[in-house]
């Protein structure tokens, strides 16, 4: 474990390769991926393994659904070029063939990122988002549905920032812990600036107040304190 | 190929010199590996390039202090000249020989480098110091006993996302004044308040030097001096545009949002706030010598000790030389900058600039620490409010942690906490987007502080050299971030595979992933 906080992921492959388990296999080809120096080979030796996993009968079922999701990740991030519609195929393989598993919840995110994101006007870019928003993921695991959030949230406030699911995605990331503090300083901000500029002014400021109690010495509390002000009395 | 090598007498020496360096390091690193085994202790090593009188010495008492606490530990100090640190560091990060703690600023770590070879600090900071027991600050997270709350832009990397090291000094500038020459210029002693007096002190400067005969400059700037004066001005005439340009919600606007928001066409460099920015810009360094950006740093501090300058900007970290050389009465004022009573100059501004970032004395875990629970123990020693009270006390640098005292000498260089903070960062040095800044002032600094061309020749040589400058730093961006993400892949998926311990680790480590890919989404689809 030393070797992989310490980025050494080349010794730690060479460890996972002398255990022949799926586990050991999957773990390996993660590895590969950042295996140095960081050539296409490794990535596409990576790829075959996990997609013998995936494909493998005999392959542990917790194991699979994360061959799946690192297949989907190679392209999505490892690979340079790959066209957006064959990642969007690979994270819905998974979410088809698995969609209770903790993978399939992140691929959920993933997906609608690619989706959302998509080169479009700004009237498709609002069409899409009300379309998408209409899904119900299944997501029980807090690390998708803080992503599930963000990811709406940030597209709403980029494409239809008066919208008021974007209060909403914002309140629902918000209330998910662990937070890390520049994450959830942010989230705050992201809620209170939403309700100021929708005339929700109780919401802004009890939101703006929790801001300047967390961080007292955050860099952005005289923006805080100034919009403050602003709110009628 | 053929490789080919310098062969003048002068190159041969300065190869010699550093291979030299490099050996006597070399040596003195494997001899303390050595002994560190020999006796069985735990060795932690710094370095840091911070030669100045009372800085090492004061390093040395508090590694002292530590170790008399903590008999097992060996802490061992390597200052390294400032001018072979930035080779000297990549090669011991390279070679895996990198100490534990090494301090940064202005090495061109880039976030590749950054992510690669330091440790994230970030969750670390969550927990109270517990050096400070016993001080107000006993129950206060680590993050939060620094008076920038660890969120300034050399702390905390907003691209990673991450905190990456922990700083003891608050490097703050003013104006320093030969108070002579300034007498006999201006008849008073009153050091300008306002950026029009600064101006007016300029012009009459001007105007004596040519009466006298007597070559004189207004403002003696070198790159190193003019730099903090022009990312000042040009950051407190965009203040507005945090609150007006709704970005991505969150009262900030970052070097890379700002040039999504111009890539995108929402915002130009003719628009009012960079017109601005470039204008204040422009009036001043119009007063600054031909060729400043050439100059380089002891050579204009020479001048101005010289006597051929009335003013000159630098660091707190200056005033121990200055004053020991400068033959004449040396004074210190604020650097004045427009407020929003300029007649001429205050669109945009909000009010004063914030001084509580945190920059000097920055250290950073590095991955390839053999006891990193021990160097960040350490950290957390040396950055607890008594140890950095002594530090400023004996360094002369203004305290980074809250409640530590402010040397008597060094007062008129107390940070002001309350200022509003501003976008534009760009003229601040090289930084992630150093084609975006080599034409914004290099390429045509020319034009931007010529005496007679308008604004508008500059501006239309931006509109040609801009657009492809910016697209080379973003796809740079780019690619830095990618590999970031493409190792938090692996990071988070073995110690997800590991064990459910690092349930928490991973779920704030792909918060951070998620940010990353959300702000490149964004970046692709303005492109």
């Amino acid at each position: 474990m030393e070797a992989v906080q310490q980025l050494r992921f080349n010794d730690a492959a060479t460890l996972m390769a002398a255990e022949p388990t799926p586990s050991h296999r999957l773990a390996e080809a993660v590895l590969k991926l950042n295996h140095q120096p960081r050539t296409r080979a490794q990535v596409e030796a990576a790829q075959a393994t996990l997609e013998y996993l995936a494909n493998d009968a005999h392959t542990e079922p917790e194991v699979r659904p994360w061959a799946l999701y690192y297949l989907a990740r190679i392209l999505h991030w490892h690979l340079d070029q790959t066209p957006r519609e064959a990642t969007l195929a690979a994270y819905q393989r998974l979410i088809d063939h698995h969609p209770a598993h903790p993978a399939a919840q992140l691929a959920q995110s993933r997906r609608l990122l690619l989706l959302l994101f998509a080169p479009a006007t700004a009237t498709e870019a609002r069409a899409r988002l009300k379309h998408h928003g209409k899904e119900t993921p299944l997501l029980t695991e807090r690390d998708a549905r803080y992503a599930y959030h963000v990811v709406f949230a940030e597209a709403y406030q980029r494409f239809a920032p008066e919208d008021p699911e974007l209060a909403e995605h914002t309140r629902r990331a918000l209330a998910i812990t662990p937070l890390a503090p520049a994450q959830r300083a942010d989230l705050l901000l992201r809620l209170a600036e939403s309700a100021r500029r929708r005339g929700d002014e109780a919401t802004a400021r009890v939101t703006y107040l929790e801001f300047l109690r967390s961080y007292p010495r955050q860099i952005r509390r005289p923006l805080v304190q100034k919009r403050l002000a602003e709110l009628s009395p | 190929m053929k490789l080919a090598w310098p062969h003048t007498p002068a190159s041969l020496i300065g190869l010699t010199l550093i291979a030299a360096f490099y050996g006597v390091t070399t040596f003195h690193l494997s001899r303390q590996a050595y002994q560190a085994r020999a006796e069985d202790v735990v060795v932690i090593r710094f370095a840091h390039w911070n030669l100045e009188e009372g800085v090492r010495e004061v390093y040395d008492e508090i590694a002292a202090a530590y170790m008399a606490l903590h008999p097992h530990v060996h802490v061992e100090q390597l200052a390294i000249p400032h001018r072979v640190y930035p080779a000297w560091l990549r090669t011991q990060l390279i070679g895996g020989t990198a100490p534990d703690l090494i301090a940064l600023g202005g090495q061109g770590i880039t976030d590749e480098l950054m992510a690669r070879y330091f440790q994230p600090l970030t969750t670390d900071v969550e927990a109270p110091n517990p050096y400070n027991r016993g001080t107000p600050l006993e129950a206060v997270s680590w993050r939060d006993t620094f008076v920038d709350g660890l969120t300034s832009h050399h702390i905390f990397n907003e691209r990673l996302q991450e905190v990456y090291s922990i700083g003891l000094g608050v490097p703050t500038f003013r104006g320093y004044y030969n108070l002579d020459l300034f007498r006999e210029i201006m008849g008073h002693e009153q050091l300008p308040r306002t950026f029009r007096e600064l101006l007016d002190l300029c012009e009459r400067t001007a105007a004596w030097s040519r009466q006298q005969g007597r070559a004189v400059l207004p403002i003696a700037a070198s790159v190193h001096h003019a730099l903090p004066l022009l990312h000042a001005l040009a950051a407190v005439r965009t203040q507005r545009l945090l609150i007006d340009q709704p970005g991505r919600g969150v009262l900030i606007l970052g070097d890379e949002d700002l040039l999504i928001e111009m890539m995108a066409g929402r915002l130009s460099w003719r628009d009012p706030p960079m017109v601005d920015a470039l204008a204040a810009m422009q009036a001043a360094g119009r007063w600054f010598p031909p060729g400043f950006l050439q100059t380089q740093r002891e050579d204009m501090a020479f001048q101005f000790v010289q006597g051929r300058a009335v003013m000159m900007t630098t660091g707190s970290f200056d005033l121990r030389s200055l004053r020991s050389q400068a033959p004449f009465q040396l004074a210190v004022g604020p650097i004045p900058l427009p407020d929003t009573n300029d007649p001429e100059f205050s669109r945009g501004v909000l009010g004063p600039l914030p001084e509580i970032a945190v920059g000097s004395g920055r250290f950073a875990l590095t991955r390839n620490s053999r006891h990193p629970s021990a160097a960040l123990d350490f950290l957390r020693y040396l950055s607890s409010v008594n140890s950095n009270s002594r530090f400023a006390a004996r360094s002369e640098w203004i305290p980074a942690v809250v409640g530590a005292q402010v040397p008597a000498t060094v007062k008129a260089f107390q940070p002001n906490p309350d200022g509003f903070p501003a976008p534009l960062n760009l003229f601040a040095g090289l930084g992630p987007f150093p084609d975006v800044f080599r034409t914004m002032l290099n390429r045509h600094s020319d034009l931007l502080f010529s005496r007679t061309a308008p604004l508008e020749a500059y501006l239309e040589a931006v509109d040609r050299d801009f657009p492809p400058a910016l697209r080379n730093d973003l796809e740079r961006i780019t690619r830095h971030r990618r590999a970031n993400l493409r190792r938090l892949d692996t990071l988070i998926g073995i110690l997800e595979l590991d064990s459910p311990a690092w349930a928490d680790r991973s779920t704030i480590l792909r918060q951070s992933q998620l940010n990353q890919e959300i702000a490149q989404a964004w970046l692709e689809y303005n492109q």
